[in-house]
């Protein structure tokens, strides 16, 4: 009984209690001197915490927050620079890249006489007997 | 000018703006930090970090809780990674008593003169565990209500209640031998 009782002070600090909860404390506060003492002791120890808050960091703490602020930004510029010459490079290499690339697929087309993409790629058609091992064709025969 | 106009600033680029919003939130950043790490170097630095994290995600910050709260979630996470952080390095240097030790070590030099009484009753929180010096400072330091304490923590608000009850009683078996008959236990 005498737990139940303590659970409920506490609580009524911090939450709203039912109103059969609020008049079994109320009741159990008008007649137990212990309890009311209690009572004043946990009042006394949550003003003592509330005033015992720090106010502030070490001095200059918004400067040296400012500071690191400004460097993140220099940073994050340094960064947005290196990419945006990243992109003015890739666009013409690339351009010269695919140009590049067609003309040499259409000198191969040009000169192969079977018209085919390997041979665009001047891939020349690989003969079986190159592909397997000697001995395996052997075997095989 | 409020806070979401101060953060429509920063995010168009205006650092002024952020330097304004620190100023404001100094405090409530200080009072958590300092609250759950101690006056040490650390908590400098944890309260550097949470401003460079809300900076950082500044631009997804949509206003769905107010900036104050945002700061708070971040400084009692960054906070209770830092303990952790301590914790493995106690661990790994088998290093007994760091608890009582760490306060001493403070440099209180630039600090404001605290009173004997607030002194003790810093110290006596720096002994109790994360999880419950977690919702001492926001409930009853910062002043966060029970349901908005659950909310930063993400635990529900009846294990907030059992935290903060729990909490409170160690506080006053601690505090006891310091502070006299006004917060003893007994009876």
């Amino acid at each position: 009984m005498r737990q139940q009782l303590m659970k409920l002070l506490y609580r009524s600090f911090d939450t709203k209690l039912t109103p059969e909860e609020q008049r079994q404390l109320d009741q159990a506060l008008n007649t137990s001197k212990p309890l009311q003492i209690r009572k004043a002791r946990i009042e006394r120890l949550r003003e003592q915490l509330r005033s015992s808050a720090a106010q502030s960091f070490r001095p200059f703490f918004v400067e040296r927050v400012v500071g690191c602020i400004r460097e993140l930004q220099a940073q994050e510029r340094n960064q947005e620079i290196f990419f945006e010459a990243l992109v003015s490079v890739f666009r013409p290499v690339a351009v010269a890249l695919l140009a590049l690339l067609i003309v040499l697929l259409s000198y191969n087309f040009g000169k192969s006489d079977n018209k085919t993409i390997a041979s665009a790629l001047a891939d020349p058609p690989i003969p079986v007997e190159e592909m397997l091992d000697p001995t395996v064709v052997l075997i095989l025969e | 000018m409020t806070d979401e106009e101060l953060v429509k600033s920063v995010q168009t680029g205006n650092t002024n703006a952020f330097r304004e919003l620190v100023k404001r939130h100094e405090s409530r950043v200080a009072a958590t930090v300092i609250g759950m790490l101690g006056h040490c170097p650390e908590a400098d630095d944890v309260g550097q970090e949470t401003f460079i994290r809300f900076y950082r995600g500044i631009k997804n910050f949509r206003g769905q809780s107010t900036v104050g709260t945002y700061l708070t979630r971040i400084a009692i996470n960054l906070s209770l990674n830092e303990l952790k952080r301590r914790k493995r390095k106690k661990r790994l240097f088998f290093y007994q008593g760091t608890s009582n030790k760490h306060f001493d070590l403070v440099d209180d030099s630039n600090s404001k003169p605290y009173s004997d009484e607030v002194e003790v009753i810093q110290r006596a929180v720096q002994k109790l565990k994360p999880k419950f010096r977690s919702v001492i400072i926001l409930r009853l330091i910062d002043g966060y209500s029970t349901a908005e304490t659950a909310e930063i923590l993400n635990v529900p608000i009846g294990t907030v209640l059992s935290r903060l009850a729990r909490a409170q009683k160690k506080l006053q078996e601690i505090l006891s031998p310091y502070l006299g008959d006004s917060i003893c236990v007994n009876n």
